[in-house]
């Protein structure tokens, strides 16, 4: 694999930013999408964001100056692109954010890029009930296998409140899915 | 040990407070959930693999779409009835009334609803980006002036896990 400051390099420059931002949207589309679709859930909306996200990325690249990984830089912009899409979302429909989640998880159940079974879609509830933080820290944990040092670069939060976070979600999950 | 915390003969073996706090962050690493591994969310087919010409696409266009003028002097020519009907709004203004009308004439409340009606087509993100966060102090943006007896109210009422606000303690 490019190794980041070369590829960073070569998104800075003209002449080889065409080919270089195809490496980019080639080694990081799945992953991001994964971390925006678990934030949105619905896939339309989660191509917008992705589509955003990347074409914000290209724009400002010039503005990345290596302090973080590229990597973090992006999921950090991926994740307040979709946080910001549910937020104007919600203003449009009139309702809370809370009202807003819960009815994005209802519409699961009629989405066709839905496969989970009862349990999964349980699931989905539980974590649609956590703040907004703390369902951002479960699903770069559990699902998207993110390392603590890692997540703490993306959301600017120390490790051990990451791991004291994840382990309240998880608790709330587990107490959640033994609910009737 | 500080004096204080001794008590009743009770006592603790060597080093447990110092390695206490490790011992708890592995023990929350090696928690094991019994959760569906997997959640369920599927794409269509081919969707990783059409992305990048979307991309492509959206960025080329906005690139490409540079307005070319058909009459280069037509902007001069807008710039000079602008002043012109500036100038003429501003003499029958002065005629019409003696008090000038200044920009913090505007009711408040007309701007407010004006930003908040009007999709501006900016995220937060955005706005966050132009605004100049040096020159704001947070009671700008609220109703009400914040104090302690508000923030402790809020905090009593809202935060679940005192952990996630990282407070340090002085003491």
């Amino acid at each position: 694999m490019i190794a980041e400051e070369t590829l960073v390099a070569q998104l800075k420059d003209k002449e080889s930013q065409a080919r270089a931002f195809e490496v980019l949207v080639n080694t990081y589309k799945e992953r991001l999408y994964w971390h925006i679709r678990r934030i949105v859930m619905n896939h339309d909306d989660a191509d917008d964001v992705l589509q955003n996200t990347f074409i914000k990325v290209f724009r400002n690249i010039e503005k990345f100056k290596g302090d973080s990984k590229l990597y973090s830089w992006m999921y950090r912009i991926a994740t307040n692109e979709a946080l910001s899409f549910l937020k104007i979302k919600s203003r449009k429909l009139g309702q809370s954010s809370e009202a807003l989640q819960e009815s994005m998880v209802n519409q699961l159940e009629s989405d066709v890029y839905f496969e989970g079974d009862e349990i999964q879609l349980k699931l989905q509830k539980a974590i649609a009930s956590l703040p907004e933080k703390q369902k951002l820290i479960f699903n770069m944990r559990y699902f998207q296998e993110l390392k603590y040092d890692e997540i703490s670069e993306i959301l600017d939060t120390s490790v051990g409140g990451l791991k004291a976070s994840y382990h309240l979600a998880a608790k709330k999950i587990q107490s959640y899915l033994k609910e009737d | 040990m500080d004096k204080k915390y001794k008590k009743e003969g009770f006592k603790v073996p060597d080093g447990y407070f110092e390695g206490l706090n490790k011992r708890l962050m592995d023990r929350l690493d090696q928690e094991n959930l019994d959760l569906p591994g997997d959640d369920g969310f599927a794409v269509p087919e081919g969707y990783f693999d059409s992305l990048q010409d979307k991309l492509s696409s959206r960025i080329g266009a906005s690139q490409e779409n540079k307005v070319i003028r058909l009459n280069p002097w037509k902007k001069y020519y807008l710039v000079a009835a602008s002043i012109a009907a500036l100038v003429v709004i501003v003499i029958g203004f002065r005629l019409g009334q003696t008090e000038e009308f200044t920009f913090s004439d505007l009711a408040s409340a007309e701007l407010e609803t004006y930003l908040e009606e009007n999709d501006l087509g900016l995220t937060s993100y955005e706005i966050a980006e132009v605004l100049p966060i040096e020159e704001i102090e947070v009671n700008d943006i609220l109703d009400n002036e914040l104090n302690e007896e508000n923030i402790i109210d809020y905090l009593d009422e809202n935060v679940e896990d005192l952990y996630e606000l990282n407070i340090e303690y002085n003491e």
